[in-house]
């Protein structure tokens, strides 16, 4: 599919892309690529394209424009979300989204990796290989005391760690986390920054989509800033503060 | 996780099983005239009740546990009232008015030559038993495919599939289908050779009736309790989350529907034979929403609600449409208000929170007489 090295080696590959909804370009030229293990912060202003752009990764949205590469080899554009959720890619939404009428324990059962197919399910028993994983990810997201619990019952904060809890579950390679911090408390969201950086640990590639600077600070890794649908700088969180361009975007100069 | 017969599960085949043996041990050893002795018609019409007991566990599973209203349910009932109805006609045989053997006595009327393609194969029984839920469920499969693959949900489902019963209720009007047109079929005389006015015959389709009932419920029970339960009730709730970790809602939701035809195609074909007429007015809209009532009123999500619901709103509709027949639309459409307003999860929930009530205040009262032992 690409003849470049450095394409293949990128985990998820993101070029060019464009969205339009009603003439209104939420993403344009949009590049972006991830390493295999890295964790990545994205920032920007409101209607900068951030959930647009994890609609496209994940196959919500089709892009009019441009490719979406995951391992250098599965076209994204060309799949549904259940055939991108089962290639590897995990997405945790902006606003908490569990399954309430079920405890904390089924919430990451149901997410756990493995056949997914109705006439499966119907005869599927946890193994105890299943359980185990189930409670050491419990154990991550600091609910293990609460996991007979339904998931409705859950503080606001709690629903973000299980929603991350979930999406660990399901063994990704690449975990798309949509405003993890929102509607935190400062000590949560420094204990939730802590947590996506063990998740990460080099092995699995991380992208968190963020407001919160501190929290950003926290996660202390690569930064994008996007504005107005395409990137407008890259790399250290100090060095995407002091851009010109970036500080006008967020002042409003 | 969960246990397929749960308290509420025992109690209720319980009450089937001591319904239906009951019914039919009085029936024939209680004299006639006794106040135990139960009347022939009282046999069919708890057969006919246990048929709509089936028809709202079917609509629960889809309702209830995958958040699929269907107001076109009556459709796959009516379907299955069909399948069960060309065999019965094709058992009357030459004891028709017209006393033909091989043609049923309206396509006789209609100066039809010979039997149509799609009535090969309904002279034998096992044909009324396979297509009576072949026929719903492909139906079901077909409708649900292009709906859920396009993620038609809520309101405009419930719209389209009241559209499918409509449409179908005008075709099977007409007299060209082959289906009797607006008369349907009636005027059945045996089935498996077992003569359907007889008390016994009445007695064993009424058990066969609560045994399908039974067997419905497990079914339901084993599929609700399982993961696949699970999922379902995910994709409920929160359909696009479940899309992300990975299922395939549509499939969970069509598995789902097409079981649930089947059932309500099963209901509909124990019925026919029982009320010895189907026609097209069972296709009707408003026998779809009339079962969503009985759901609603015994309690949404709790099988065992919807099957009670049916047997009590109809018994209500028996009485009332006896007693005051011009007032009975009104009081089912109060009952829907009352019921939304009043206890909106159903009878079955309401009686539980009552039996919590009552275990709560029957404590301070052992306080009370330790207290008055003291003194």
């Amino acid at each position: 599919m690409t003849d470049t090295p450095k394409l293949t080696d990128a985990i998820l590959y993101v070029s060019g892309v464009t969205v339009t909804f009603d003439g209104f370009r939420a993403l344009n030229q949009l590049s972006l690529f991830l390493e295999p293990g890295e964790l990545r912060a994205i920032i920007g202003p409101n209607g900068a394209g951030k959930s647009t752009m994890m609609d496209v990764i994940t196959g919500k949205t089709k892009p009019d424009r441009g490719d979406v590469l995951l391992h250098g080899r599965h076209d994204l554009t060309k799949l549904d979300e259940a055939a991108i959720a089962k290639l590897g890619v995990g997405r945790k939404f902006q606003r908490p989204t569990v399954f309430e009428n079920h405890t904390v324990f089924e919430n990451l059962e149901l997410a756990l990796a493995g056949d997914r197919r109705a006439r499966f399910s119907l005869f599927a028993k946890i193994r105890p290989d299943q359980k185990a994983r189930i409670d050491s990810i419990l154990d991550e997201i600091a609910l293990t005391a609460r996991a007979n619990e339904l998931a409705g019952y859950l503080s606001h904060g709690q629903k973000q760690w299980l929603e991350i809890g979930m999406v660990l579950a399901q063994d990704p390679d690449v975990m798309l986390i949509d405003e993890p911090a929102a509607g935190m408390t400062d000590a949560e969201t420094m204990q939730t920054a802590a947590m996506l950086k063990r998740i990460s640990g080099g092995q699995r590639s991380v992208v968190v989509v963020e407001h919160d600077m501190e929290f950003v600070r926290a996660l202390d890794c690569k930064v994008t800033a996007l504005h107005e649908g395409s990137v407008l700088a890259e790399g250290t969180l100090d060095t995407v503060s002091a851009n010109e361009a970036v500080i006008e975007v967020y002042l409003g100069r | 996780m969960l246990s397929l017969i749960d308290g509420k599960g025992r109690i209720f085949l319980a009450i089937v099983a001591i319904v239906a043996i009951g019914a039919v041990a009085l029936n024939a050893w209680a004299p006639v005239g006794s106040p135990f002795h139960v009347p022939n018609y009282m046999v069919s019409l708890i057969g006919k009740y246990l048929c709509y007991a089936l028809l709202a566990l079917s609509v629960d599973l889809i309702w209830g546990f995958a958040g699929i209203l269907s107001l076109g349910h009556g459709a796959f009932f009516a379907l299955g009232g069909y399948v069960m109805g060309m065999h019965l006609m094709r058992e009357i045989g030459d004891r028709g008015v017209y006393g033909n053997p091989d043609l049923p006595d309206f396509m006789v009327f209609l100066d039809w030559k010979e039997l149509p393609w799609y009535w090969a194969g309904s002279d034998s029984p096992l044909f009324a038993i396979i297509i009576c839920m072949a026929a719903p469920g492909a139906l079901a499969f077909l409708f649900g495919w292009l709906a859920f693959r396009s993620r038609v949900t809520g309101v405009y489902f419930s719209i389209i599939s009241q559209a499918m019963t409509f449409a179908l209720m005008l075709a099977f009007f007409r007299n060209d289908m082959g289906f009797g047109g607006n008369n349907g079929l009636t005027d059945f005389k045996e089935f498996l050779g077992l003569d359907l006015q007889a008390d016994a015959t009445r007695a064993g389709l009424m058990l066969a009736s609560a045994v399908a009932l039974a067997g419905g419920y497990l079914l339901c029970r084993w599929m609700t309790t399982s993961k696949y339960g699970r999922v379902l009730t995910a994709v409920r709730d929160a359909e696009s989350r479940a899309r992300f970790i990975g299922f395939r809602a549509e499939h969970y939701k069509l598995f789902a529907f097409v079981v649930s035809a089947m059932m309500a195609g099963v209901a509909g074909a124990l019925y026919t034979p029982q009320v010895g007429i189907i026609n097209p007015s069972e296709f009707q809209p408003a026998n779809s929403i009339e079962i969503i009532v009985w759901v609603a009123v015994g309690g949404r999500g709790t099988l065992v609600g919807a099957a009670l619901g049916a047997v009590l709103v109809n018994y209500a509709k028996t009485y009332l449409t006896g007693a005051m027949p011009e007032f009975w639309l009104f009081a089912l459409g109060g009952l829907f208000v009352a019921v939304t307003l009043f206890f909106p999860k159903g009878i079955v929930a309401e009686m539980a929170r009552l039996r919590e009530v009552i275990v709560r205040k029957q404590k301070p009262p052992k306080m009370a007489s330790a207290e008055a032992g003291d003194d």
